[in-house]
């Protein structure tokens, strides 16, 4: 046990890929503990990527790249001025809103820091926000991206935890909208203090009809997909092969051939993309058996057991590693190394897989906006040329909600589950 | 150097095309299979060939990503080294890597020649047909970190950013 610990740290810490290093340390755990059977390592390596589910993964991270052309954006943009753009701290609230809706399309956060930041980055700007102020409410407002549904690493969680996507999905409804309407009181109490501005949105009916019908085709998108993979019409990899079919449709609608000229490239970062979370997966399928032989779930579970610690404060304690976890390590990789690790346990003692899920997701999004290791942070240095550090300190107000909803849900499962419960 | 440097472009480029078309294979498959349901009609084998379709492209991309520096790693800590450390560790985690994938293709040989005789339903095909795709994508693993290696040690890659971030 010890060995296959220690490797994996080094490793990890030399920068062999993560993929190889959980690779490389479960070899060196059968080379020394269990010659004989090496031969599980090629038979769970292809067990792991032997799996129809995962046929989704290029899809919604295709559906994300095909979603994030510009005219789809400026749209989302146009809606969002519309909802938000009257309240004090207008364009705040506009970034925090589009954010709430692109994450229902996108499913990634750091293709939303992308579309989102490098339009209204600029905006805010010019419009008398300090940049690190734009730049932070931009990375911070991301985070929906991965909570709110469809999320990228909900079916990879999904898929490690051999549970069910369309709860998962169902699961972050009410944990991403609680996010966004606590950073828009944090946006609206910040603007307040600096007098940024309000910007000039005429409400009339009109103009409701006339915007929601042109963001429509766009804004129902995430409802048809969690309601076909919530209700059953279709397998989860269909609903995701369908979306990236409604995605190219609509794309080819609203900014014409630009989507079809796109889409070569969209498909190569797609499948690479996805084929390297398969490598991960794959060699964590090695990595689990391992973990099996060694009973190292067993003996966690029987260690917090006696401790004596019940759920909730279980729960809180691993959304605090989890928080420090995603400092330096991606979603994905994270995602696969602790699931396999810690939900063992927490089933024990009586805490869902779904809640657990959604737990993780919530506390690792917030770890996409942190330093040294934060995905978001680095895609929103290249738009706003700004340091990392200097984002993530404009980023800090507002992911005080997050952390906030990541509490409450740890308390309160039911803000969690209570959807799911209604529909399953 | 340069040779190295054209076959490692052209190995890329080829393999990606292959990826490329897998991914559209699957994709069309897909779609169909879903503007199809409301008539009922079903295709036979069609999940079991999108697998195997995924599967390939998964394994290859596995390889490309090597090629690409795509993988996902901690390069957090080996950031803060001297350069010359930096590459040293570089060059040994491709190493590692090579070694681990020259190890699956070691093994996949018993592998396939044993439950690779077994039949992959619906087709009625022998297994070791598809999984030959673990030591061919390995090879071409090993063959991309090698060439990496050498490319590094003649001063032909950039070393400052050594494994590109998750996107």
């Amino acid at each position: 046990m010890l060995i296959l610990l220690v490797s994996l740290a080094v490793l990890l810490l030399i920068g062999v890929p993560v993929a190889y290093a959980l690779g490389l340390a479960s070899v060196a755990y059968f080379m020394i503990e269990a010659p004989a059977a090496m031969g599980f390592v090629v038979q769970r390596f292809f067990a792991g990527i032997n799996n129809y589910p995962l046929v989704s993964l290029p899809f919604f991270i295709l559906m994300g790249l095909v979603m994030n052309s510009g005219g789809i954006t400026r749209r989302l943009l146009d809606l969002s001025m519309f909802f938000g753009g009257r309240f004090k701290g207008g364009l705040g609230h506009v970034n925090v809103v589009a954010s709430m809706i692109f994450g229902g399309i996108s499913g990634s956060s750091a293709s939303d820091t992308a579309s989102i930041g490098a339009v209204l980055i600029p905006e805010m700007e010019k419009r008398g926000y300090p940049k690190e102020v734009a730049a932070g409410i931009t990375v911070a407002s991301s985070t929906m991206g991965m909570i709110i549904p469809p999320s990228v690493p909900m079916i990879i969680y999904a898929i490690a935890a051999e549970e069910s996507i369309g709860q998962l999905f169902l699961g972050g409804i009410i944990p991403g909208i609680m996010v966004g309407l606590m950073q828009m009181m944090i946006v609206w109490y910040i603007a307040r203090r600096n007098n940024f501005p309000t910007e000039d949105v005429p409400f009339t009916i009109a103009t409701a009809w006339r915007e929601t019908k042109r963001s429509a085709p766009v804004v129902i998108m995430p409802v048809m997909i969690v309601g076909s993979v919530v209700f059953g019409f279709v397998t989860p990899t269909e609903t995701a092969g369908a979306a990236v079919f409604y995605g190219l449709v609509i794309g080819f609608f609203l900014v014409r051939l630009s989507v079809i000229k796109d889409l070569p490239n969209a498909m190569r970062q797609a499948i690479i993309m996805s084929a390297k979370i398969m490598m991960i997966i794959a060699f964590s399928q090695v990595f689990i058996t391992v973990l099996a032989l060694e009973r190292v779930p067993n003996q966690i579970a029987d260690f917090v057991e006696g401790l004596g610690l019940g759920p909730t404060t279980f729960i809180l304690l691993t959304a605090l590693l989890i928080l420090i976890s995603g400092t330096f390590i991606d979603v994905s990789p994270a995602i696969l190394l602790m699931t396999p690790v810690l939900l063992p346990v927490a089933e024990k003692l009586g805490i869902s897989g779904v809640h657990f899920g959604v737990v993780m997701i919530s506390g690792l999004a917030v770890g996409a906006c942190t330093p040294p290791v934060g995905n978001c942070l680095n895609v929103c240095a290249a738009i706003s040329r700004l340091s990392i550090g200097r984002i993530f300190l404009g980023a800090a107000p507002f992911l005080l909600a997050n952390v906030l909803v990541l509490i409450l849900i740890c308390i309160f499962p039911q803000l969690v589950l209570w959807i799911p419960n209604q529909v399953f | 150097m340069e040779k190295l440097e054209i076959l490692n472009r052209a190995m890329t480029i080829i393999l990606e095309k292959i990826m490329l078309a897998l991914f559209g294979i699957f994709l069309v498959i897909v779609c169909t299979k879903v503007i199809l349901r409301p008539f009922d009609t079903a295709i036979y084998g069609v999940d079991e060939l999108v697998k195997i379709a995924f599967l390939t492209a998964s394994a290859i991309g596995g390889a490309v990503a090597i090629s690409r520096r795509e993988h996902i790693a901690i390069t957090v800590f080996i950031d803060l080294l001297p350069g010359a450390v930096k590459i040293g560790f570089y060059i040994l985690g491709l190493a590692l890597v090579a070694g681990i994938n020259g190890l699956l293709v070691y093994l996949s040989i018993d592998w396939i020649a044993g439950p690779g005789k077994n039949l992959w339903q619906p087709f009625g095909m022998r297994q070791s047909y598809v999984f030959a795709v673990v030591p061919i994508a390995c090879s071409l693993s090993v063959v991309f970190c090698i060439v990496k290696i050498v490319l590094t040690l003649g001063g032909r890659e950039s070393t400052d950013i050594l494994w590109m971030p998750e996107d």
